[in-house]
């Protein structure tokens, strides 16, 4: 086999080589050069030249220091933040969001924590929150069983939905958390149980996506009036499945009734006129056999486009 | 954790390799793979092996890997770089997919091409007006190539 071009001349009868014309060819992106076999790792050093960086070395640099840097990580999920500094960004913008902050703010609702913005953040606080709730629960064996038992029989239901067991690799970093939660109880803080669930989340997302998906294929009923223009397994694919496609309402139930989860969204909209009143904020999301009735619900909060997680401290 | 993925993957192709493919590292950076792709027995690729380059992104398997032809190859959504139109290596990735199922549908592909999303519009015009025409190229670019 070759790469080159031969050397024999090419006979009149052979086939014409088809033209290219660059004109009609869309723009690609560039294609790194063939790799070479044989190139020893060089020790990269702050007096290697960038320029001189090839793609392999990027890509390797660039886990090396996602890996080392916990910061770039923290900030998929950020720290607790005080709702009013929230309150602060709105007070020169939409009034309505000011009231309805203020609201919370008022009725203990008094902290948050924001989530990156790169389409997962609704099924990354889902699982802070669910993992989370699991380290607070009066009885944590007990809770970790039940919530396991739920998972199991829906893992059951992937291997059938998808034909496979591709889900395993993912669902196995969120077995292992809820492991250590079992295993270390309340001796694992909040914080620790967060610095552990960032290092893999976007494995847990990615199941829970792959749940929420499972659910809507194989009980369609609840969501398929909600679904437009396209069929369940093409909404499947690309709003639920696609890695980077923001959960909307469809989704959002699908997943709480597969994991039977109790979820209380917060709405923040601009369309608020007058007094807030509770039902306006508030979106309760229970299925009838929920489990975790004995639990706080999740908590987030919504802005258009973007989830966050919503605290409502005990008090001391 | 995109090593371990792709240690893994590395692993499970060592221990069912999928037929008519093969893949793995070039060095020692796992990130940069090439691969092998041998020509269907029905297609106009027939003997031929085609090389290709895979680079991993660092957040592997959320984003799909960079797959390219290395070895020159005439089918329509295959162009001069060997760029590859395909859309799992795009908007329809996803991490459940691994590089022996997108070498396999690579493989569908080199059987089956999509002349209604070409990658080179003439090669593409010659497939859906002049099959012969268009396989005898193939099978010439093919034996020049990929032999």
């Amino acid at each position: 086999m070759s790469n080159t071009e031969p050397s024999v001349p090419e006979l009149e009868d052979a086939p014409a080589a088809p033209r290219i014309r660059s004109s009609e060819l869309p723009e690609v992106e560039d294609v790194d050069p063939p790799p070479t076999l044989t190139q020893p790792p060089r020790e990269i050093t702050e007096d290697t030249p960038l320029s001189s960086l090839s793609q392999a070395e990027i890509a390797a640099l660039t886990e090396k220091m996602l890996n080392d840097n916990p910061d770039t990580r923290l900030k998929l999920i950020a720290e607790i933040t005080p709702i009013s500094e929230l309150r602060a960004e709105y007070l020169d913008g939409s009034q309505s969001f000011v009231r309805q902050i203020d609201w919370l703010d008022a009725h203990g609702y008094t902290q948050f924590r924001r989530a990156a913005r790169d389409g997962n953040c609704f099924y990354r606080s889902v699982a802070f929150s669910y993992l989370d709730r699991l380290l607070h629960a009066p009885n944590i064996p007990d809770t970790v069983a039940r919530f396991r038992q739920v998972l199991e029989s829906k893992e059951a239901g992937l291997t059938i939905a998808f034909q496979d067991d591709v889900h395993k690799e993912f669902s196995e970093q969120l077995h292992t958390l809820m492991q250590i939660i079992e295993n270390f109880g309340i001796a694992l803080s909040t914080e620790e149980l967060l610095e552990r669930l960032l290092e893999v989340s976007d494995y847990v997302s990615y199941f829970f996506r792959l749940i929420a998906s499972a659910e809507i294929r194989t009980n369609p009923t609840p969501y398929q009036d909600f679904i437009f223009d396209q069929d369940i397994a093409a909404f499947c694919q690309s709003q639920v499945e696609a890695v980077d496609s923001e959960a909307d309402h469809i989704p959002m139930m699908a997943l709480c009734n597969a994991l039977r989860i109790t979820l209380k969204l917060a709405t923040l909209s601009s369309h608020g006129q007058g007094p807030v009143q509770e039902n306006d904020i508030f979106t309760i999301i229970s299925p009838d056999d929920a489990m975790d009735r004995d639990l706080p619900p999740i908590l987030l909060l919504f802005r258009p486009g973007h989830y966050d997680i919503l605290l409502r401290p005990e008090p001391e | 954790m995109a090593l371990k993925r792709i240690n893994k993957e590395l692993i499970d192709l060592g221990r069912d390799p999928p037929s008519s493919c093969s893949a793995g590292p070039t060095g020692d950076n796992m990130f940069q793979w090439q691969a092998t792709i041998m020509g269907p027995g029905e297609s106009p690729y027939a003997g031929g092996v085609f090389f290709l380059s895979i680079s991993f992104p660092v957040d592997y398997p959320f984003k799909p890997p960079k797959v390219s032809f290395t070895t020159k190859i005439y089918h329509p959504n295959i162009n001069a770089n060997g760029s590859i139109c395909l859309d799992i290596l795009r908007d329809q990735w996803s991490p459940a997919l691994t590089i022996s199922k997108v070498l396999l549908s690579i493989c569908s592909m080199l059987t089956d091409p999509n002349p209604d999303d070409p990658l080179v519009p003439d090669i593409a015009h010659l497939y859906k007006t002049d099959r012969t025409r268009y396989e005898a190229t193939a099978r010439e670019w093919t034996r020049k190539y990929a032999m």
